[in-house]
């Protein structure tokens, strides 16, 4: 969810989440032709502030990453490595005290050296600002200057997803002169400034090169513009007709824009699928049985409503984890085959030979068409939906209410211990009824304080955990499709589930 | 006249301060705003204290007020979510939408008017030929027209762009560009509407007895059409163009999303879905501004060019 953020519900109506956001998605502006020495973006959001401390991650980041650097950088696999910070280590087995090392030499883009007080001050800034991303260093108790190039973070619990926290929004280091008005003047150390000369909020932001960049070689573009524009059909026709070089498109236009000439890119994105979270049966006292959650599971069809409502783009899941992430494991899918005749000996073993009524919210905007085809297979089954329209204005917040005992939902993975945490802390605001299990509680204690090596297995153990008890139903793992301009080479590695501004290079 | 006036600014304000009020108390029953902001991970204590952070606290009615006092004063505070002047928003989103909404209306009121005369006058074939038209206008959805008119003149054609906004400082014929494609969808309805209206206007003053009197006094036709009929015909005309306006405003929020035009429709879809309430009742007040204002012009053109019309 972190790195969804408060844009989250805009993001999933179109596209993936994480992908949409931190590639944020541009494309070149006056494009045609330009002389390939300007990118311009087409991004589903617009950005809200420019200032670290007021912005989620998400479609956000497009927007942030030209001009700040991050205390880490997060890699096309969701893996964590050098950025302002070179090197790190946790200097207690608990995994509670957390060195970093700071790169020298570095100068923000107002002539403000960067080090350690600066991470001090921008680390206390974020946690205070009550902002969208402050969330990130909740754990972060305190942090120390060492020397001028090392900071020592003290924290309340071990936190795997800190690193990567520090890699987006909650790392970005913003020039300590700039924080009063970071969102109309920002100043960062990253390779562009903004041009606000050519920028209009709401709808294109313009970057140029920042002079005192340390390796301007890595960003080959002398101007980067982001359009914002959050309508898909409006984004893929102006991808269509070069007024952006990149950005996420209407999966259903695909053919359109290779006849167009473009380059079709398909990233793996978010998880749509049933969540079951009134797990304990509070409102819903036949979730309580883990055989009701496998019934589900075998009832609904995954592959064919993929093939039905989503032209096939995607590929079936029964779990929650990222594919290829170190908690993923192609195994799990093949754990619920569609299978009416299965489902119901489940629910007669459960003892609902009958089925029973089961209530569910019902929305227009994200998944519409999805509604009909799951009553109808839950009906197959004995399970008889009752669906009640909800508004689709924050619907999140609507869902994580505790109304509904279950709800159709599409979830943009993230890093494991982001998503671990949000999908089964009984404290997660996403876990709406607290509900988990003893196992669950012990991994996630054991994760939080293994070392990256350990965490893998304890991960993969959690996750066939949460399978076997079934306390979802994903359907299937839905992709982003990236179309861009031939002029652009889009770097694109197996299993890279969002594009950073430097994937984009010139063509030939 | 002055007295026209004054009822009319009288009613203009309890107006504003209805509406405002409305959408103020609305808002409130939307779920947590700091949810919005803050996004589904966000704590409850974090919640907390966005809530005091925004005031939310307090109860509704204070806040309400003190929302009014500011914007009577002109503050219309600062977005909830992009930390942005709301005035300042609006300024530079209210010329996007007023070139969209004002351009369509005189394409919309030359067009509309000039086949309902045209209408009036022939009869026959060319009047049946103008009603089918104007029907097929109605029931066509514009969104339709839209998507057609962008597949065809910006994607197969290439000769307009598909979406965006160019100001009109920047460049005078790029403004035009970027305008024509999102009016042209506009303009199929809204000249349907008019030119049925003023063809029914200029058919009943047609008929009338002076009319004929004058034309029977030898009159060139011309002449009876431009002073007599037209100005007898154009006040039903006008209130149809000025509610056509009003009506764009509204239509304005879906024909900017499909655009990419940054107007104040894109704002108030943003502003709304995220509960940033600041933006929407600043949005709320100007459009009721805007509103007023043009029923008021439409009001005074009706009486100068109408004065059997009283401004009491």
């Amino acid at each position: 969810m972190t790195i969804l953020g408060r844009r989250s519900v805009a993001a999933l109506a179109t596209a993936g989440l994480v992908v949409a956001a931190v590639a944020g998605c541009g494309g070149s502006n006056t494009s045609k032709g330009a002389g390939g020495k300007t990118l311009t973006l087409a991004a589903a959001a617009d950005a809200a502030s420019l200032d670290p401390a007021k912005t989620a991650g998400g479609n956000m980041l497009a927007y942030l990453q030209p001009l700040y650097d991050a205390l880490t950088t997060v890699n096309p696999d969701q893996s964590v490595g050098p950025g302002l910070a070179t090197a790190w280590t946790y200097t207690d087995p608990e995994r509670r005290h957390l060195r970093m090392t700071l790169r020298e030499g570095v100068t923000f883009s107002d002539g403000t050296p960067f080090d350690a007080s600066v991470v001090k001050q921008n680390l206390d800034r974020m946690a205070t600002s009550n902002g969208p991303s402050s969330f990130a260093v909740a754990t972060v108790a305190g942090v120390t200057v060492t020397s001028p190039t090392e900071v020592e973070l003290a924290l309340k619990t071990p936190d795997p997803a800190l690193l990567f926290n520090l890699g987006l929004v909650a790392g970005m280091m913003v020039g300590p002169k700039a924080f009063a008005d970071a969102n109309a003047q920002p100043v960062g150390t990253g390779p562009y400034i903004l041009d606000t000369g050519h920028t209009t909020r709401g709808d294109r932001y313009t970057y140029t090169r920042n002079p005192r960049y340390r390796t301007p070689a890595a960003y080959p573009f002398d101007k980067v513009v982001i359009k914002a524009i959050p309508d898909t059909n409006a984004r893929t026709t102006a991808l269509l007709t070069g007024q952006a070089d990149a950005g996420i498109g209407a999966p259903a236009r695909m053919d359109a824009a290779k006849q167009a000439g473009l380059t079709v890119t398909r990233q793996p994105g978010q998880v749509t699928g049933l969540w079951l979270v009134d797990r304990d049966g509070k409102i819903a006292p036949p979730l309580k049985d883990a055989r009701v959650r496998r019934a589900i599971n075998h009832a609904v069809d995954g592959p064919g409503i993929l093939k039905a409502i989503m032209a096939g783009v995607g590929t079936p899941t029964t779990q929650m984890f990222a594919a290829g992430s170190p908690a993923y494991d192609p195994e799990l899918d093949r754990r619920y085959p569609y299978d009416p005749a299965r489902a119901k000996q489940l629910l007669t073993e459960a003892g609902f030979p009958d089925g029973f009524k089961l209530s569910l919210p019902s929305e227009n905007a994200f998944v519409p068409a999805i509604y009909p085809v799951l009553a109808e297979q839950l009906n197959q089954v004995g399970i008889k939906v009752e669906y009640t329209p909800v508004s689709t204005n924050q619907l999140s917040v609507q869902y994580f209410s505790g109304r509904f005992p279950a709800f159709m939902y599409v979830w943009g993975t993230t890093q494991n211990w982001i998503d671990a945490n949000a999908l089964l802390s009984p404290t997660a605001p996403t876990n709406p009824f607290k509900a988990t299990d003893p196992v669950a509680v012990d991994l996630l204690a054991r994760i939080a304080k293994a070392s990256d090596a350990d965490q893998g297995p304890l991960y993969r153990e959690l996750n066939a955990h949460v399978v076997e008890q079934a306390w979802f139903a994903p359907l299937f793992r839905g992709e982003t499709v990236m179309f861009s301009a031939k002029r652009i080479a889009l770097s694109n590695k197996p299993g890279q589930t969002f594009f950073s501004l430097s994937d984009y290079k010139p063509a030939g | 006249m002055i007295t026209f006036l004054t009822r009319r600014l009288i009613s203009a304000v309890a107006l504003l301060l209805v509406v405002s009020a409305l959408t103020f108390f609305l808002m409130d029953l939307l779920p947590d705003p700091g949810r919005g902001i803050l996004g589904v991970s966000a704590t409850d204590e974090q919640l907390a204290s966005k809530r005091r952070e925004l005031g939310l606290d307090r109860p509704v009615v204070p806040r309400y007020l003190d929302w009014l006092w500011a914007a009577l004063r002109g503050d219309l505070g600062t977005s909830w979510t992009t930390g942005l002047d709301v005035a300042d928003s609006i300024g530079t989103k209210l010329p996007v939408t007023l070139s969209l909404t004002l351009t369509a209306t005189v394409v919309c009121a030359l067009f509309g008017i000039a086949l309902g005369l045209f209408a009036a006058i022939r009869r026959g074939i060319v009047d049946r030929s103008v009603h089918v038209l104007a029907v097929a206008g109605f029931a066509i959805p514009g969104l339709w027209v839209g998507i057609l008119l962008v597949a065809l003149f910006a994607v197969r054609l290439d000769w307009l762009p598909a979406t965006g906004y160019v100001p009109l400082a920047e460049s005078p014929v790029d403004w035009a560009r970027s305008l024509v494609l999102p009016v042209a969808t506009i303009a199929v309805s809204g000249i349907a509407a008019i030119a049925q209206q003023t063809r029914n206007a200029v058919a009943t003053v047609l008929e009338r007895d002076y009319v004929r009197t004058l034309r029977s006094r030898g009159l060139p036709l011309r002449r009876v059409l431009l002073v007599h009929v037209l100005r007898n015909a154009t006040p039903p005309a006008l209130t149809v163009v000025g509610l056509q306006f009003i009506g764009l405003l509204g239509g304005a929020l879906v024909i900017e999303q499909i655009f990419a035009l940054p107007g104040l429709g894109s704002l108030a879809i943003g502003a709304t879905s995220q509960s940033d309430v600041p933006t929407v009742q600043g949005v709320v007040l100007v459009s009721v501004c805007v509103v007023v204002s043009v029923n008021l012009v439409v009001d005074l053109a009706t009486g100068v060019l109408d004065p059997k019309v009283g401004m009491r």
